[in-house]
């Protein structure tokens, strides 16, 4: 039997409920489960904003507590595979943060520097030391002491958005301010000046007039404002830095506090914002993070300045003996009259003084180390110092040599040997001379001139003569002819040497026995005896016999039978 | 001591007697340069209500008939507006529903009043009572005269009374 195609259909799926109606059934509701998740999926991924916003608005801390670790675990997938995208989306945000931390620590360090300079270069540093020395309290305490003179006048918490007052501290004695208003308009000028920049992140930070700053930390829901006066520390800053952190981490919405009239966050922020907590604070900070100070620098210095301090007295030292010993040579020079001496220790000395123009001249430079010159002002004037006043009377006097010139108080003396007419003639000039009052000659000889030497040598030879027995007959002729030979020769050469020439004359003598006219016979013989055999020994002597001499002669003799010369000295024309 | 302080800002064309209206009413801190130099003053009012007294912080914005950017940033954070406008020139009524209209982009719906000045020149005012009538559906409207003060301290009231706790 064959069955129709629609029955057939119909008996496989009464088979088919038969055998798996339960399953199929299961079957249809998981579809129109799976259809309705679908559904609702969709729907959810619709809904998702407005239920999250729904949920944050109804608890927010809970929604903040069960997305945080996704989003965190989100934020660390995104930093490992979109590394670049995420310094790209952060960038523009870090850098500012960045430069204003360097801007801010370089404000620091530039401030700390200017502190410093000032205090250790200026008069104060110095009163400064001398106090930490005294006191015994660290120097950089002491700075401190004297430079924290500031004052907080007002601190303002305010809503950053509205510029509504979250909070107000002031000091106690002054007088009502309406903090709203200038709260107020310390946010419209912070919006005015942020608005004229063009940059969300700038911010006015201070401002100054006269004795008055206005610092100004700003956050993303509030700032603090700071009213002070005086000059403040990096310190306070850091220290309402601070605290303005903390507000915001506790301060989420402020615009609920402020409508809560801060009931909730009051204690907090006021603990927060307590005037004298934050001044202790910031002062406690500037204390622990005042650079030690290490005394060697200061004891090097001191060191230096007293090496140099000794070293500039001992060069003064130095140069004042320097300038006394020269004082002193100088009151001993001859013939030099001091009048005023000027120096410094650099230059040299200038001399002012009287010399006279006998008197050495007077050095050219100061024995210091090195030499200086000394520069002379000099008049003239006639000196008195004996030194001087026998070195004139020698110029004067011209002593011949052999004569030696004493000064002696004001007489002049002279010893030696002198020509009697330069003693005649001395004696008269030397009273001329300025500084001699008298003339002591006594103890000057008279000087025998070589002429007269020469004369007196000839005294002897005049005296010798040759005897005769009788006649012309000798009695020891060739040795008296000899000697008086060997005598004239010797004073021809010293008349020679003086350029002098002698003259030698023979006189005869006879006893008294015979006539006189063969006496005077007799005495020409003998004289002519005589010339003619000295004639022949010495050939260049002016001899000549005597004759025809009258007994009246001195040179005739009438009580022996001899003869003799008479020596004469002439001029060679 | 005022239980709560709100901010307002005072808005209103060119030389619609904003600044003279509430002169007489805040507690004038600062000069009236701030106003053409940094383009609005802050002054503060203190009002009495039932409920416990208010300080309203006046922020009064320089005068124009559509807010720029500067003056969108001295609006944030307002709790009230109030609206100022001259009852002589019809467009400064205008230009003070523009101000508002663009202020709630960025606040919302925030309680606002409008002051018709000049109601010393009442017989030479263009804003007609149809316009007043009109506004009055969406805010309290108070004729008011800077001259005579008459007004003002009911509008300064009516926003006080209608700002959030």
């Amino acid at each position: 039997m064959i069955s129709e195609p629609g029955q057939q259909d119909s008996a496989l799926s009464r088979l088919k409920a038969l055998l798996l109606g339960d399953e199929r059934a299961r079957l249809a509701q998981h579809e129109i489960d799976l259809e309705r998740l679908a559904a609702r999926d969709d729907a959810l991924a619709d809904r998702l904003p407005e239920l999250i916003e729904r949920t944050r608005e109804r608890d927010p801390e809970r929604l903040a507590h069960a997305l945080s670790e996704p989003v965190a675990e989100a934020l660390g997938s995104a930093v490992e595979r979109k590394r670049q995208l995420i310094v790209d989306l952060l960038f523009p945000v870090i850098g500012p943060g960045i430069r204003k931390a360097i801007a801010e620590a370089m404000r620091s360090l530039v401030g700390d520097l200017n502190r410093a300079l000032e205090a250790s270069l200026s008069g104060r540093g110095l009163r400064w030391r001398v106090e930490s020395w005294r006191t015994g309290v660290p120097y950089p305490q002491v700075v401190l002491k004297h430079t924290l003179r500031y004052r907080i006048d007002h601190l303002f918490l305010i809503e950053a958005g509205s510029g509504l007052v979250i909070h107000r501290e002031s000091a106690p004695e002054l007088s009502d301010l309406d903090s709203d208003a200038v709260a107020g308009m310390l946010t419209a000028i912070q919006q005015f000046v942020r608005d004229s920049v063009g940059t969300e992140a700038a911010t006015l930070d201070a401002a100054s007039v006269g004795e008055h700053l206005l610092w100004v930390e700003s956050g993303p829901r509030a700032n603090l404002a700071c009213f002070l006066r005086g000059v403040p520390t990096e310190a306070l800053r850091i220290a309402l830095r601070e605290r303005l952190e903390r507000i915001h981490e506790r301060l989420d919405d402020p615009m609920q506090a402020l409508r809560a009239g801060a009931a909730d966050h009051g204690a907090y922020i006021a603990s927060e914002t307590n005037l004298a907590r934050i001044d202790a604070e910031a002062r406690a900070a500037t204390e622990s993070t005042a650079p030690r100070a290490s005394p060697w620098p200061l004891r090097v210095i001191v060191l230096v300045a007293l090496a140099l301090l000794a070293a500039w007295w001992w060069r003064g030292y130095q140069w004042q003996r320097e300038v006394a010993t020269f004082r002193a040579t100088l009151a001993s020079w001859p013939g030099l009259v001091v009048q005023d001496v000027a120096g410094e220790r650099w230059r040299g000395v200038r001399v002012r003084a009287l010399v006279d123009p006998l008197a050495d001249a007077p050095p050219r430079t100061i024995a210091a180390d090195p030499p200086l010159p000394v520069a002379w002002d000099t008049r003239g004037y006639v000196s008195l110092d004996p030194p001087i006043v026998l070195r004139r009377a020698t110029l004067a006097l011209a002593p011949p040599a052999g004569v030696v010139l004493q000064l002696d108080g004001g007489t002049l003396r002279a010893t030696g040997t002198a020509p009697p007419g330069w003693s005649a003639s001395a004696r008269e000039r030397a009273l001329l001379v300025p500084g001699i009052a008298a003339v002591d000659f006594a103890a000057l000889a008279a000087a025998i001139s070589p002429r007269e030497l020469l004369e007196r040598s000839l005294a002897p030879i005049r005296a010798m003569e040759v005897r005769f027995v009788r006649d012309t007959e000798t009695v020891d002729g060739e040795a008296e002819v000899a000697a008086l030979v060997a005598a004239l020769r010797g004073a021809e050469q010293q008349a020679r040497a003086q350029g002098l020439a002698l003259q030698v004359r023979s006189y005869g003598s006879n006893d008294a026995a015979g006539g006189e006219t063969i006496n005077a016979a007799l005495r020409d013989d003998r004289a002519t005896w005589l010339a003619l055999r000295l004639q022949a020994a010495l050939p260049t002597l002016d001899v000549a016999a005597a004759t025809g001499v009258p007994t009246d002669d001195p040179h005739v003799r009438l009580d022996a039978r001899s003869v003799r010369v008479d020596v004469a000295l002439k001029e060679v024309p | 001591m005022s239980n709560a302080t709100r901010k307002v800002c005072l808005l209103g064309d060119f030389a619609v007697g904003k600044t003279s209206l509430v002169g007489r009413f805040v507690r004038n801190t600062f000069s009236d340069k701030y106003l053409t130099t940094v383009g609005v003053k802050v002054d503060t009012r203190e009002v009495a209500l039932p409920a416990g007294n208010v300080k309203l912080v006046v922020w009064d914005i320089a005068g124009r008939s559509a807010l720029d950017t500067l003056d969108k940033s001295y609006l944030r954070g307002a709790s009230g507006l109030l609206l100022v406008c001259d009852g002589t020139r019809e467009a400064t009524f205008r230009s003070a529903l523009y101000l508002q209209m663009q202020s709630k982009s960025l606040l919302g719906d925030v309680p606002a009043v409008m002051m018709v000045n000049k109601l010393d020149l009442a017989d030479r005012w263009e804003v007609t009572p149809l316009m007043v009538n009109e506004c009055r559906k969406t805010n309290p409207v108070f004729e008011t005269s800077a001259l005579t003060g008459d007004g003002v301290e009911a509008a300064f009231a009516a926003l006080a009374e209608a700002l959030p706790p």
